[in-house]
């Protein structure tokens, strides 16, 4: 009798160990887990320009691409030129001003661009040594620059072989971002996103 | 006496709140555990992804090193230790392109880094990696550091990248023995009002003492 009381209670303190043995063991162990995914983006800015280019005061009418006709000497057309940033960037800006008159067909002369009288606004803009005008400002997403030029006139001292001549102005806008390139907008590289008019 | 003493105190507390609130760190990203049905919440999310944490990547050009923090946190209501892993499934398809330009860097814990690859790579994180193990309450937090070439072409404008990282959580129950919160402000908050409530519960047995003292001396 006293032998099977000491067996059982053997048995029972070892199941009691073995009980809380594999409590332990269970509690040592997760026992939920959980996954889930993110989906992160990176994104690239971009840097564009607008050429824009008004015929009136108001900036309500786009300079005609065919270009104004029958103007005379001593005449000052309106001719607004302007820069709008439509990239995500800040930018540099500059712009190139090309001037060229084609005489009329038989006309054996040499034509002066320099008869083609250009207001431009050395205040907001510089011109460089290389021949572009830098605008003196970083412009901002959203932004227009000030107006390079607003007229162009013709003087009254032009040679009569000009007649039915034809005026070219070419103007050629470049930004570059801002953002890493320079402190000043002629310090800036890698100009590009070319816009004509 | 007794009135020193608990100016003494009011102002102990005060700096241990205001100790506490310039020790809360900005983090950009939030990788919320929050158990339940809803298991994790990420933040802040973005028009191109509700579950990106990416908010300090955008619009980013050419030459520029972006910084950005990660914080990862243990908001389950229970009492549960949990052990949070993280991996790199790479970047989604079509991201490739975009993302093999730019260099990114994943730092932990402040000088452990476990990822510095190409940002479409799996690299250091193509295999789980535990990022914490956190109580209630815990976090820590993930230093991102994106560096984007001076030579990354215009045919990169306005690109957009995806990159997709997994989280996984074991949860267990609180042992005695288990470690304070891997970093975090929780953990240092929590020392200071220990700290102040020791001082509290020991002025009180001083200042009881006292009273004893003097009644029984008056006795």
């Amino acid at each position: 009798m006293k032998h099977k009381i000491f067996v059982k209670s053997k048995l029972f303190a070892l199941a009691v160990v073995t009980i809380c043995a594999s409590i332990i063991a269970y509690n040592s162990y997760a026992y939920f887990t959980s996954v889930d995914t993110a989906t992160n983006v990176i994104t690239a800015g971009s840097i564009d320009i607008d050429l824009l280019e008004w015929a009136d005061e108001g900036k309500t009418v786009p300079f005609p691409v065919d270009g104004i006709n029958n103007v005379l000497p001593g005449m000052e057309v309106t001719k607004i030129a302007e820069v709008k940033n439509v990239g995500s960037g800040a930018a540099w800006i500059r712009v190139k001003i090309d001037k060229s008159i084609e005489l009329a067909e038989g006309v054996d002369e040499t034509a002066d661009p320099e008869n083609i009288i250009i207001d431009v606004n050395d205040t907001d803009w510089t011109l460089g040594e290389d021949g572009y005008y830098y605008y003196n400002s970083q412009l901002q997403p959203g932004e227009t620059t000030v107006p390079l030029f607003t007229t162009v006139h013709f003087p009254t001292s032009m040679k009569p072989f000009y007649n039915n001549c034809k005026a070219v102005i070419v103007v050629t806008a470049y930004a570059t971002q801002v953002i890493n390139n320079g402190d000043f907008a002629d310090e800036a590289q890698g100009w590009t996103d070319e816009d004509q008019t | 006496m007794i009135k020193r003493i608990k100016a003494v105190f009011v102002a102990f507390v005060v700096i241990a709140i205001a100790l506490s609130c310039s020790l809360t760190a900005y983090a950009d990203g939030t990788v919320t555990y929050v158990g339940g049905a809803e298991k994790y919440i990420f933040e802040p999310g973005s028009e191109y992804s509700p579950t990106d944490l990416f908010d300090g990547f955008k619009n980013v050009f050419p030459g520029e090193k972006r910084t950005q923090r990660v914080e990862v946190r243990n908001n389950y209501d229970a009492d549960k230790r949990i052990d949070i892993y993280m991996r790199s499934l790479g970047a989604v398809e079509g991201s490739e392109e975009f993302l093999s330009q730019l260099t990114l860097t994943v730092t932990m814990l402040e000088d452990t880094k476990i990822f510095d690859a190409k940002a479409d790579q799996k690299a250091g994180l193509e295999g789980w990696v535990l990022v914490g193990s956190l109580i209630k309450g815990g976090s820590t937090t993930l230093d991102l550091t994106l560096n984007v070439p001076e030579t990354l072409g215009n045919e990169f404008r306005n690109a957009i990248g995806e990159l997709q990282w997994q989280f996984k959580v074991e949860e267990f129950d609180i042992e005695p023995d288990d470690p304070a919160p891997p970093t975090g402000d929780s953990g240092v908050i929590m020392w200071i009002f220990a700290s102040a409530t020791c001082f509290v519960v020991m002025l009180y047995i001083i200042l009881v003492a006292r009273r004893r003292r003097t009644d029984e001396e008056q006795a």
